[in-house]
């Protein structure tokens, strides 16, 4: 029986290779991804192990605030702990490390910086515990001098002896450039650019006078990593510094890589799993066509003594040989991808060190299982199916495909749809929001269940000025997709899904724009800000804020920045810094008490809601933790949050003066002077600006489109990896309509012979086609429409209260379809009009 | 081996089989009851819709009956389940339809072996040897149903229905599809495997032609055995078809 089997496999490979493209893409994709992350995961982990593996004991902070998506922020260290760490016996060499933010100017006045790398600033370390080689020049002494990497000197143009502009979160300022170093082969590691200064001043310009970020150890050699650890933990306060092995520093540097890998590879798993299932649905839908086809070949079989279950396991092999080519080819592919990704970081500049990709077991073994396994379940049902077809089949002609009851169907789509109503109800009124995802997925199993239902009278809506306008071979179109309905919302299945997820997407983007576009709107009073968005991680420095409010053109600047304190028992939460000499007119703020002027150092203002939850009231203490150390500040105010200002908490800018928390301005808001125009203020501002290095000068206008731009840049991405979805789905209708060419080849024959033309015959498929995909399209932007609600409504804590269609991109996504089903058509068309007249006509059953 | 051996291989007592329901109700078998004996080839007529296929169908267990009993050999089929009538059809019951039938992609061996191939038995090789060469097809047994003439694909089905030795072999206007030189051959070889091998075989058809290699003809309408002949000739059978249409 296996034989038999696998010589239907055989004779049918053609169409067996096309079903197996259905999960082609999503296993390439899946693995795709681990390889990637495998791939940067060793070469990281060799990175650090070799950067760590220098050193014998890494001293560091204990403390750490959460900060976004679960990762730790460490805090930093006093750097007078050096002089007692470097008195500890065995200790040969202990030198202080600072990294932090530092944007390099290039000689044109940009900054220069690489997509997705981050710009650093640090100490260079010397002696055996550096990682850096110098290749040009000497090493930098002094506040005046500093090193670049060999990468970023290119970049800039910048050769020994040129002066050079670097950005910090403490402020503007022109370095003598004095070395080129070189980290090892990798000329930069992590594509990063790299602004290296001796300890003394990367401590004072990039971390805060006093504060370094680690002090790295070495030993003379006489005591093991473990003992030296001892003794110099023993020498310092375990509240103010712990000390690791240069082991123990290399496991938990790994383990933090391996965490913010493992977000990238849950997120691209995630759409993965969403190709994955719509290639099942396609692999379903061709085995129920291909069951429907082969219902009188099955029932000979069962007639002939073959049991259902022989029937059954004959259809499974199939899609276990659809499993193994499907995610076999998908997994070459996937190292293609991941090798492609590579190569495209590389043009990029985005050095990835070199070492070769990373295909592990793991890799195969789920990619292949997933594949497999994908398969044999979405040909389940079909298999089952097809084993139960009556023997007496073999003597009739009769090859239709089942239709189930009507009645069965809607009650069941019925019960699916309230259920999801119910569970989306039950979060709105304040159930746990896990709930709703158990009701979407409730309310598309009512809109899959009910698509045969649906699909013969959308299809005949939709085909209606098709046949206005195709005339007869529109209508056999129109015809052709009414035919089986049940086939049709399957074939039209996977296009709903795909579509409705960027729908949703869509949907939920617009809302968000429209509310960053409201709030920021709402609170900014200021007629310009200046953005630092330009300058990646680094803000604009108070100070420069302050040589602002100097300028006559200047009505009053005042700097907003962020920063992540943690309270009294070490909870993290963003806070907003101000300064409330400045920020009075220049952000909105609706005080229920107290207000922004009145705020002092020693006070902090709260949100409403946050005073509530924690029984906060003016004049009550709330404590922060700075450097490890409970700071008491009273309540000065409570105000309503919403907006931009939607942390719980504003602080004083100058609470954190003498801590390692550096409060630097993101954004700055300024008001022009009396009597001074647009275009002045801006000479004079933007002049200064640029002067300054990063940052861009905007009006309220062009920082409210800037803000919303940035989730349109966010959202390209997840854009991007659903319509793989779409386009598998997409190679569902071609395998379908080749089935239903060749199922109809009689038909068209006669048609042929009776005056049917070719271009008729194609104009025919390409409808049908096109007409399916809409069907698909249509149905998947109404179930978006609502998903984007559900997820709107479901962080509506979040502050989002709108809801916005994005009539354009719908309008986009339905043409889109349209091109998916002329695509999808252009082979099956052309097998269509290959028919032979006479052979099609003579052909019997 | 001979023919007077009057064993019944295959039977059925009061069968009854009723389509549809209310207004729409249609006896196709209105109490019929019949033996085939061992050794004999029956040929079974009557004009369309006189139940010949439906009382085929429930003989051999393809379809069930309303009311009475089937039985083939001494196995009564209404008490079995679905399992048990496929092993049934497996290893007694050999078939040989109109449209040939053969699996499009298997070749001619494995289409003969098929009903073997299932069972997951070799056979009696020397068995299929025999029946291969009395069909025939020895150069035949590589190629593709595609790749034979329609004389060729029924002689292949035939071969399958033999292939088995099953207790006895249903034919559905096995000559329907073929032009009459082709018909005349498979309706001897049907006989030879009556005579020499010792089969047994019901042959539904309304050719009075091909009836008339057959031992015996009964005749059907509207559900009901209305006579029964022996030794026919083509002119007998055919003057007793023409009294159908009084």
């Amino acid at each position: 029986m296996l034989r038999l089997a696998l010589r239907s496999v055989l004779a049918r490979w053609p169409r067996l290779v096309l079903t197996a493209l259905a999960i082609v893409a999503s296993t390439a994709f899946l693995s795709g991804t681990f390889v990637f992350r495998d791939t940067i995961e060793r070469t990281f982990d060799a990175l650090f192990a070799d950067t760590y593996g220098r050193l014998d004991a890494y001293v560091q902070s204990p403390n750490t605030v959460e900060n976004f998506f679960g990762f730790e922020e460490r805090d930093r260290l006093p750097s007078s702990l050096l002089t007692e760490v470097q008195a500890v016996p065995g200790v040969i060499d202990a030198q202080v490390d600072v990294q932090g933010d530092a944007v390099v100017i290039g000689k044109d006045g940009e900054p220069i910086d690489r997509p997705t790398a981050p710009t650093l600033g640090a100490s260079l370390t010397t002696g055996e515990m550096s990682v850096w080689q110098l290749v040009d020049g000497r090493l930098p002494a002094g506040g005046e001098e500093m090193a670049l990497d060999s990468l970023t000197a290119a970049d800039g143009g910048y050769v020994l002896g040129d002066e050079v502009k670097v950005n910090g979160d403490s402020g503007s300022r022109t370095f003598t450039l004095v070395g080129i170093v070189e980290y090892d082969s990798i000329i930069s590691p992590g594509n990063a650019t790299w602004a290296l200064f001796d300890p003394v001043t990367a401590e004072e310009y990039i971390a805060k006078p006093g504060f370094v970020d680690a002090i790295l150890v070495r030993g003379d050699g006489t005591v093991s990593d473990e003992v030296l650890a001892q003794r110099v933990q023993a020498a310092l306060d375990p509240d103010v510094a712990e000390v690791l092995t240069s082991e123990e520093i290399t496991a938990q540097t790994e383990t933090d890589v391996e965490k913010s890998l493992s977000f990238l590879t849950v997120f691209l798993g995630i759409f993965s799993l969403i190709a994955l299932g719509v290639g099942m649905f396609v692999i379903y839908n061709v085995f129920s066509i291909t069951a429907a086809q082969r219902q009188r070949e099955n029932a000979l079989l069962r007639a002939l003594g073959a049991t259902r279950r022989q029937v059954s396991r004959s259809m499974l092999i199939e899609a276990l040989v659809i499993g193994i080519i499907g995610s076999s080819l998908g997994l070459v592919g996937g190292v293609a991808l991941a090798s492609g990704v590579k190569r495209l970081l590389d043009a990029l500049d985005y050095v990835i060190p070199a070492r070769g990709l990373v295909l592990t077991q793991r890799t195969v073994v789920v990619t292949l299982v997933a594949g497999v396994l994908a398969s044999l379940v979405a040909a389940l049902g079909p298999a089952i199916g097809a084993g139960r077809v009556p023997p007496v089949a073999a003597m009739n002609d009769a090859a239709l495909e089942r239709v189930g009851s009507v009645r069965g169907r809607v009650t069941a789509a019925t019960v699916s749809a309230l259920l999801g109503v119910g569970a989306i109800v039950a979060v709105m009124a304040g159930a746990d929001a896990l709930l709703l995802g158990l009701g979407v997925a409730l309310l598309f199993a009512a809109v899959l269940l009910l698509g045969p239902v649906l699909a013969r009278p959308i299809a005949r809506l939709l085909g209606a000025p098709v046949e206005a306008v195709r005339g007869l071979t529109g209508a056999m179109a129109r015809g052709n997709v009414q035919r089986n309905p049940r086939r049709t919302a399957r074939t039209a299945a996977p296009v709903l899904i795909g579509v409705a997820l960027v729908t949703g997407a869509s949907v939920f983007a617009a809302s968000i724009k429209s509310q960053i576009r409201e709030s920021v709107g709402d609170t900014f009073a200021g007629d310009y800000v200046i953005n630092s968005t330009n300058g990646g991680a680094v803000s604009i420095a108070q100070q420069f804020v302050d040589e602002l409010n100097e300028l006559p053109e200047v009505g009053v600047a005042s700097g907003h920045g962020f920063a992540r304190v943690a309270d009294g028992e070490g909870n993290a939460a963003l806070g907003t810094v101000v300064n409330p000499a400045t920020a009075g007119g220049l952000l909105n703020v609706e005080f229920i008490s107290g207000s922004l002027a009145g705020l002092t150092p020693e006070g902090v203002l709260i949100s409403e809601g946050f005073s509530d939850r924690e029984g906060l009231g003016l004049g009550d203490t709330f404590a922060v933790r700075l450097d490890g150390e409970r700071v008491g500040l009273v309540v000065q105010g409570v105000y309503r949050a919403k907006g931009i200002l939607r942390a719980a908490r504003i602080y004083h800018r100058d609470t954190f003066a003498g801590s390692s928390i550096a409060t630097p301005a993101g954004i700055v808001s300024l008001t022009r002077a009396p009597g001074v125009s647009d275009g002045e203020f801006r000479d004079v501002v933007g002049a200064a600006v640029d002067a300054y290095g990063i940052g861009e000068l905007q009006d309220k206008d062009q920082f409210i489109d800037s803000r919303a731009d940035i989730v349109d840049r966010s959202l390209a991405f997840i854009y991007g990896l659903l319509f793989l979805s779409i386009v598998i789905a997409t190679f569902g209708i071609v395998v379908t309509l080749l089935l239903a060419v060749y199922e109809r080849r009689r038909e068209t024959g006669l048609l042929r012979a009776v005056g049917m033309t070719r271009a008729q015959v194609r104009t025919t498929v390409r409808w049908e086609s096109v007409l399916t995909s809409v069907y698909g399209a249509v149905v998947g932007v109404a179930m978006g429409l609502v998903l984007g609600y559900v997820v709107l409504v479901a962080l509506r804590d979040e502050g989002l209260t709108k809801y916005s269609v994005p009539v354009g991109t719908i309008a986009w996504i339905i043409l889109l379809a349209c091109l998916a089903g002329v695509a999808a058509a252009v082979v099956p068309a052309w097998r269509a009009t290959r028919i032979d007249i006479l052979d099609a006509i003579a052909v019997d059953g | 081996m001979t023919n007077t051996t009057l064993t019944t291989a295959a039977g059925a007592i009061d069968a009854v089989k009723i389509y549809g329901g209310g207004d729409n109700e249609v006896r196709a078998l209105d109490g019929v009851t019949v033996g085939f004996e061992q050794g004999r080839f029956t040929a079974i007529m009557g004009p369309s819709g006189s139940g010949k296929s439906t009382l085929m169908h429930c003989l051999a267990g393809l379809d069930s009956l309303t009311a009475g009993s089937v039985h083939i050999g001494s196995v009564e089929l209404s008490t079995l389940k679905d399992r048990e009538l496929t092993e049934l059809r497996r290893t007694a019951v050999g078939f040989i339809f109109q449209a040939y039938n053969l699996v499009p992609t298997l070749n001619a061996l494995e289409n003969i072996t098929l009903p073997l191939l299932l069972g997951g038995s070799k056979g009696d090789q020397e068995w299929i040897d025999q029946v291969i060469d009395t069909v025939g097809l020895r150069d035949r047994l590589k190629h593709r149903p595609s790749e034979l003439s329609g004389g060729q694909q029924q002689r292949v089905a035939v071969a399958r229905a033999l292939a088995n030795r099953p207790t006895i072999i249903f034919a559905d206007e096995p000559t329907g599809n073929l032009d009459s030189r082709t018909g005349v051959e498979i309706l001897d070889f049907m006989r030879r495997a009556v005579r020499e091998l010792g089969q047994t075989i019901v042959m539904v058809t309304h050719d009075p032609n091909a009836a008339s290699y057959a031992d015996r003809v009964i005749f059907l309408a509207d559900g009901r055995i209305v006579d029964e002949m022996s030794d026919p000739t083509a002119e007998r059978v055919l003057d007793r078809m023409k009294r159908f249409g009084d």
